[in-house]
């Protein structure tokens, strides 16, 4: 088979081919093609196979423009991803001049195509909606039946970095502390990701309060941390509230100044605050970080003097415990 | 004269986006002075090697007496390396207005028939207006059509089962050699396969009108072919039916017939007519009016999902018709 651009380039070596690649997407894109017909746009351009696989489903046309059935017989072909899935041209030897300008401009219109048709993409914006606390109860109530979901049952969200990979439906979302990932689960499942993995771990609320658990999720998931990569929403108790009061205002915190300013001298410290922080005596301390119980004593004493509060006692673990959380949420990102 | 009062049907998606291509390259219309740049022009130059590929294709070219008085034509012969005798043969005529293409011009479709049905294909250098005007053209086709059938034991072919075709002007000419060769008793022909053929000089059907100044091979364009070809007898009563088949009035005693056009281009109503008429006289024809295609379109992209339907619709009357 013999590539559109290409045959043409000897009636007017003047035009680009760059622009003909464009026309071509162009027109299939504003007539609403579909991805089969996008698809066999690149092979009718660049005469060889295209193929694409997003969300599970993968298409195949041959250079010949038929739907091939036969899965691809090798990985390695040129290709450029578009919103989740890949596109590739099956070009054996050499690439041609406008292999990469066709990869580009198949990969966008296979973007624009799939968010609009795929069953995939309908319930990542199903999701999107039912988790914007914007959303009107009518869209909320339509996005309820296409997740499928049951009125008066219990669901959570969970907020994830946005590699993480979640067995039931998600959506990646841009928010300030990076992209992250929210999944929907049942509220029974107990397990979302791995336990060494990062999450916020949404409350339970019916589907109509799904932005609650959302907003819940997202605030764990700051508030995790290597020695809590899991954190559940439902544990957290009043600190939500907190974390929502505070949420951009607690940079002049002078706890939090102080705490930071000792963390930056002394690299050790986040961990043996954290240690502080979470157990009953300092000697459970000076196990867990592995040092000697006389030098975590000695360590203490220099922290209350940088704090300007004891964390040995109960008062000041609280406050600690407070500074520490308020000091996971300004600075956890996940980009 | 007719006029349009409506625009032409919209274009298929896929080949829309197609011609946003090659209106970059081809302008819509063809005007005298474009006929020497487009013969020059790479759109229909691909080497027949290149064409042929690795395909166990042999090709042979011959020359053969042209008509009566006038100088010898080229041919081209194509059969599978593995060609049994006695199979159908395919004599194609290439498109182009009548001014410009040469015998390779198809040659990516006509191939495809060679391996599917071990036909051999000859395929004629019919001498092209307006230098050689009408009846150059069409003697030459038809007297390449005699040669071919009183050499079929030779080339390998069953006589009873030559099938005559060609796309644009190339099946105008294939539609007046079948009135030719049907007006003199001889060849015999099993059928006639015209693909958007071009048959009518006085350009005014709606189509016709609705087509100007886009598309492929618009209203300019068939003026300026048949311009060349008829020179000052273009629309008077001194067209023969073998030059204008849509001038005849009489369609009967016509081999099966294959009519295959899109709803986009100037020759749709002409086409669309020709089925009828052979219809209207109790004659037999295969009609397909493809939407949203222009002229050519299987041509330009071979692989769109329209341009498949359209050329496996092909293929299988071709099966019908030769038996296999």
């Amino acid at each position: 088979m013999q590539e559109l651009v290409g045959r043409l380039t000897a009636l007017d070596a003047e035009a680009t081919e760059t622009i003909k690649v464009i026309a071509y997407f162009d027109v299939l894109v504003a007539g609403h093609a579909s991805t089969q017909v996008i698809l066999r746009g690149a092979a009718i351009l660049s005469g060889c196979a295209a193929g694409f696989s997003s969300d599970d489903a993968v298409l195949r046309i041959d250079a010949s423009g038929v739907r091939a059935l036969e899965p691809c017989t090798r990985d390695g072909w040129p290709s450029h991803s578009f919103g989740g899935g890949m596109a590739w041209i099956e070009r054996e030897g050499s690439a041609h001049a406008n292999d990469d300008m066709i990869l580009e401009r198949l990969a966008i219109a296979l973007g624009i195509a799939w968010e609009r048709i795929s069953p995939a993409a309908a319930t990542r914006r199903a999701l999107q909606v039912i988790i914007d606390s914007e959303s009107t109860p009518q869209a909320r109530l339509e996005a309820t039946h296409r997740l499928r979901l049951v009125p008066r049952t219990l669901y959570r969200v969970s907020a994830t970095p946005e590699d993480t990979i979640l067995s039931g439906p998600s959506v990646v979302l841009s928010t300030d502390f990076g992209s992250i990932r929210a999944g929907l689960q049942a509220t029974e499942i107990t397990e979302v990701v791995e336990p060494t993995e990062r999450a916020g771990i949404g409350i339970s609320t019916p589907p109509d309060a799904l932005d609650r658990s959302w907003a819940s999720a997202l605030i764990a998931l700051r508030l995790s941390s290597e020695r809590e990569p899991v954190v559940n929403a439902e544990e957290l108790g009043a600190m939500l509230l907190l974390a929502d009061a505070t949420d951009g205002r607690a940079h002049d915190s002078p706890d939090l100044i102080a705490l930071e300013a000792l963390v930056q001298s002394q690299p050790r410290a986040a961990a043996i605050l954290e240690s502080i922080a979470d157990t009953d005596s300092l000697r459970a301390v000076a196990v867990e970080v592995g040092l000697h119980h006389s030098t975590v004593q000695a360590k203490a004493a220099g922290f209350a003097d940088a704090l300007g509060f004891d964390p040995r006692s109960p008062r000041g673990r609280v406050r600690l415990a407070l500074a520490l959380a308020l000091r996971r949420l300004a600075t956890n990102r996940f980009d | 004269m007719t006029i349009a009062t409506h625009p032409a049907p919209p274009f298929d998606v896929e080949l829309g986006a197609v011609l946003a291509v090659i209106g970059e390259m081809l302008p819509p219309t063809i005007t005298p002075e474009l006929i020497v740049p487009f013969r020059q022009g790479g759109l229909l130059g691909t080497p027949i090697n290149e064409i042929i590929g690795d395909r166990p294709i042999r090709h042979e070219e011959r020359t053969i007496p042209g008509p009566v008085g006038a100088p010898d034509l080229t041919v081209s012969i194509f059969s599978r390396t593995d060609h049994v005798a006695g199979g159908p043969g395919i004599y194609h005529l290439h498109g182009g207005g009548m001014i410009i293409g040469d015998r390779f011009t198809g040659a990516d479709e006509y191939l495809a028939w060679v391996m599917e049905f071990d036909a051999v294909v000859v395929s004629v250098e019919y001498r092209l207006a307006p230098e050689n005007p009408d009846p150059y053209p069409v003697d030459d086709s038809y007297a390449g059509l005699a040669w071919m059938a009183n050499h079929a034991d030779e080339l390998g072919i069953d006589v009873d089962r030559i099938v005559i075709g060609g796309a644009s002007a190339g099946g105008g000419l294939a539609a007046g050699v079948a009135l030719k060769a049907r007006d003199l008793g001889t060849p015999t022909l099993a059928g006639q396969l015209l693909i958007y053929p071009m048959l009518d000089d006085r350009n005014e059907t709606v189509s016709s009108h609705q087509i100007d100044g886009f598309g492929v091979w618009d209203r300019g364009s068939n003026d300026t072919g048949w311009d060349s070809l008829l020179g000052d007898r273009r629309r008077t009563e001194n067209v023969s039916i073998y030059a204008a088949p849509a001038r005849a009035t009489d369609l009967t005693n016509l081999p099966p017939t294959f009519i295959d056009v899109a709803t986009a281009e100037v020759f749709r109503d002409e086409d669309v007519a020709y089925a009828t008429k052979i219809w209207e006289q109790g004659g037999i024809a295969e009609l397909h009016v493809w939407p949203g295609g222009f002229h050519g379109f299987d041509a330009m992209a071979p692989q769109a999902a329209l341009s498949l339907e359209a050329r496996a619709a092909r293929v299988a009357w071709l099966h019908r018709i030769l038996g296999e």
